[in-house]
């Protein structure tokens, strides 16, 4: 079985070896480049080291060029069926390489800061019910804003973002911005800049990534 | 894959390590969150059966929850 790790442009690679300790190889498949594995086992197995192995392969194409990260989990039982299913798709997958050419995406996650929570709203007239409302509004309202204010101070440096708010329990936002490779540097310094002036708030900024968040379209 | 720490700088080396820690778990989530929900999406001959990745998903609720704590102990040791 071939395990697919990613679409690049049509050149041979010099990444090292995949899952489980296997060969990479560069299929090529009209204007594509697909980057496989070959396996025994028809599934691979889900586990966290598994996974790192997958992204670091990832990050090593990210270093010869274009890269469209696949969902992790693909297996395919030989070349030909595998470029038959990408080849009607063959033009947009080269248009989104061709729009992540030079650029990564970004992590900020904004956590919760338990050392200095916001003030909760009283409300004396409130019963339980309300006051869970009023809690939940209050913080989707915070995430909002946070949201807002890392778009207005990292916004300029990055050519695409995605931003979703209370994306799980103590995250208030998690975003991904898509930028170009001289700005990295200068985007990580505007969020260190931004999480000393924020309260209630602690930011982690993640990266460079494979363009996860950016494949699908121009943004 | 690296992570940028650099707040971490100026503090205690014990709430520095704890931001370490945490700055550890925060990518872990960030790597769940792109592979196994971003990137092109193509149905393989083989592609991972949805309880398989239910059980990733436990395991990224237990990652969620570890950050929680480790937020906690960062305030106990502060």
């Amino acid at each position: 079985m071939l395990h697919l790790y990613a679409i690049t442009e049509p050149h041979p690679t010099a990444a090292a070896a995949g899952i489980g300790g296997t060969g990479i190889v560069s299929i090529p498949c009209g204007r594509l480049g697909l980057v496989v594995s070959e396996h025994r086992t028809p599934a691979p197995d889900l586990t966290e080291e598994t996974l790192w192995h997958h992204e670091a392969v990832l990050e090593q194409l990210m270093a010869e060029g274009p890269v469209l990260p696949i969902r992790f989990g693909v297996r395919f039982a030989d070349a030909a069926a595998l470029c038959d299913e990408l080849r009607p798709r063959m033009a947009s997958l080269a248009e989104a390489l061709e729009f992540v050419r030079g650029k990564v995406e970004l992590g900020v996650r904004v956590l919760e800061d338990n050392e200095k929570p916001p003030a909760p709203r009283r409300s004396t007239r409130s019963g339980e019910g309300a006051r869970y409302l009023l809690e939940r509004l209050d913080r989707r309202n915070r995430a909002a804003a946070v949201a807002e204010r890392l778009r207005r101070n990292v916004g300029d440096l990055a050519v695409g973002e995605q931003a979703r708010l209370l994306p799980g329990k103590g995250t208030l936002v998690a975003s991904a911005f898509l930028v170009e490779r001289p700005r990295v540097a200068g985007f990580r310094r505007r969020v260190e800049v931004l999480e000393r002036s924020l309260d209630h708030a602690a930011l982690f900024c993640t990266g460079p990534w494979p363009p996860y968040h950016f494949v699908d379209r121009p943004i | 894959m690296t992570l940028d720490l650099s707040p971490s700088g100026h503090l205690p080396e014990r709430e520095a390590e704890a931001r370490r820690e945490l700055g550890r778990q925060v990518t872990l989530v960030e790597l769940l969150d792109r592979i196994l929900d971003k990137g092109v999406v193509i149905s393989g001959e083989i592609t991972l059966a949805v309880a398989d990745i239910d059980l990733v998903q436990v395991g990224l609720r237990a990652v969620i929850a570890s950050i929680d704590r480790l937020a906690t102990e960062q305030v106990t040791s502060g």
